[in-house]
């Protein structure tokens, strides 16, 4: 089955949370330099809870996808929960089989959300 | 010309547009790898029976051919590598050894001609100059370029970049080099050149060239780097160990002659061998033959590639040197990786990304791109695929009611 009669298509044509957030508690920029892959999460965390994540960039219809479920995902997580995702909850997430150059492109959005939850958590923690 | 090619009879609905990353091979150089092993399989330069002395005057012929095949001056100016890149690393580690420290390089470079002189003068303390392409992708080579460039030790040109396609006027930039900087080593990468067009050696006036086997119809594993005689002759190794000393007393190394002091280990026997069948199956073809599909072969598909996205970029379009039929482009309207996939679910080989050339992306403002490239292999039936693939991918990636990504 072709990846592009799942759910990445609909995704792509209609994502979810691409927008942005005034203000973001952090923000975080990502890109893959070998295809043009490039995005920026922005989060609103309360009392350690992230209760809004969105994205801006410019990303392919594999890294759309992923960018739109994840962020639906975090919202309502603990900024710790965060930090524990894998790579397997992206492949639950798609629900496709990925050549290894597409999951490179799927795990870029797990990247920025991570990486932004670390950050807020490293700051939590030094204060 | 399809039934040569045992690739393609094994999968007769490829549709092979991906030559610049490498040429299919036809059946002619696949039988001269497996008559190496199956009828000689034997070393060279080594033993003194019958089927050694064969092997070895097999493998020489094969360097014989390809010094004609580049006009070059003596076969001892053919080195024989692994690959353009070896080739190309090889030339840099010799000239930064040998005390070059300035060095001109351009965006067109492929990371394999540009990288082994930019860390070769980080480790140096060398310095690099950038040369300027223009919109097309194409070198400046006034004289008011070359005056800002200031005498460099050494220039590396690519002949025929693997993103735009287009020729270069390589003999016109010796020249002008030549003229304002006599002693300058010029190195040019002329790895997607072979396939497409005659190379002279001697006419375009170069030091050094390089180039891949298996970008030229011939097997992986092999490459090529000349080095004009004079400057051969004053270069040292930089890859050591058999076949390449004469004596070795009291740890004093003489190094054997020209070229095999540069040929450490037992070279590519069946890939040279294989790569002679690579020049005589590019003679059978002809290079004006050759040259007018690449011509056809890029208006197509940059017609069959704007006609439903006019706004598309096709990089080097424009560009009054010729094309060796190699069309990059770039879309706002979906993502290269998305496009090359859908076309790979039809069966049609394209490549997308930034093709090892980085700096050329960067300078034309475009993240990355989608690639098609034709050698000899395409027919019409080709065409007709890639544009009903094409266009099938346009609209599932755009429907009507979204504008871009």
């Amino acid at each position: 089955m072709s990846i592009y009669d799942s759910v990445i298509l609909d995704y792509y044509h209609h994502p979810l949370h691409k927008r942005v957030i005034d203000a973001p508690d952090v923000t975080c920029h990502v890109a893959n330099q070998s295809c043009g892959d490039e995005l920026t999460v922005m989060m609103r965390i309360v009392r350690g809870v992230v209760t809004d994540c969105a994205y801006q960039g410019h990303l392919c219809a594999v890294s759309t996808a992923s960018a739109s479920l994840l962020s639906e995902k975090v919202i309502g997580m603990r900024v710790a929960e965060v930090c524990e995702l894998d790579m397997d909850i992206v492949h639950e997430l798609l629900d496709v089989e990925l050549t290894p150059v597409r999951l490179k492109c799927a795990l870029l959005p797990l990247e920025a959300i991570q990486k932004s939850a670390r950050s807020f958590h490293r700051v939590e923690s030094e204060s | 010309m399809r039934d040569v090619f045992p690739a393609l009879i094994h999968d007769p609905n490829l549709v092979y547009f991906d030559s610049a990353s490498t040429t299919l091979k036809p059946q002619s150089v696949v039988d001269a790898m497996n008559d190496y092993y199956k009828v000689y399989g034997v070393n060279v330069h080594r033993g003194q029976y019958s089927q050694a002395l064969l092997t070895t005057k097999k493998f020489e012929d094969a360097r014989s051919r390809i010094a004609a095949f580049i006009h070059a001056h003596s076969e001892r100016e053919v080195i024989f590598t692994k690959n353009a890149t070896e080739a190309l690393n090889m030339a840099a580690s010799m000239l930064f050894n040998r005390n070059a420290r300035s060095i001109a390089i351009s965006p067109l470079n492929h990371h394999s001609h540009y990288l082994p002189w930019t860390q070769g003068a980080k480790n140096h303390g060398g310095a690099i100059h950038y040369l300027k392409c223009d919109e097309h992708g194409d070198i400046h080579y006034d004289e008011h370029s070359l005056e800002a460039m200031g005498r460099v030790d050494s220039v590396a040109l690519t002949y025929v970049s693997n993103v735009t396609g287009r020729v270069q006027p390589i003999g016109k930039i010796v020249e002008s080099i030549r003229k304002l900087y006599p002693d300058t080593i010029i190195c040019v990468d002329a790895t997607q050149a072979m396939a497409h067009l005659p190379v002279d050696v001697a006419s375009l006036g170069c030091d050094m060239l390089a180039f891949s086997g298996h970008k030229m119809y011939g097997p992986t594993g092999i490459g090529v780097l000349w080095v004009r005689q004079d400057l051969l002759s004053k270069l040292e190794p930089v890859y050591f160990g058999g076949g390449m000393v004469a004596d070795l007393r009291d740890g004093h190394a003489i190094w054997s002659d020209t070229p095999y002091a540069f040929e450490a280990g037992t070279p590519p026997i069946a890939e040279a061998i294989a790569l002679h069948s690579a020049c005589d199956f590019i003679d059978s073809c002809g290079y004006d033959a050759i040259r007018a599909s690449d011509e056809h072969a890029f208006e197509t598909l940059a017609t069959i590639v704007k006609s439903v996205d006019p706004t598309v970029h096709i990089l080097g379009e424009g560009s009054p040197n010729p094309s060796v039929g190699i069309l990059s482009w770039y879309s706002q309207k979906y993502h290269p990786h998305d496009m090359a996939e859908l076309l790979g679910e039809k069966n049609i080989a394209v490549r997308a990304g930034h093709h090892c050339a980085i700096p050329l992306h960067t300078q034309m403002a475009v993240p990355s791109t989608v690639r098609a490239s034709v050698s000899c292999v395409q027919n019409a039936t080709d065409f007709s695929a890639f544009e009903q693939a094409y266009n099938a991918a346009y609209t599932k990636l755009c429907p009507s009611t979204i504008q871009s990504f």
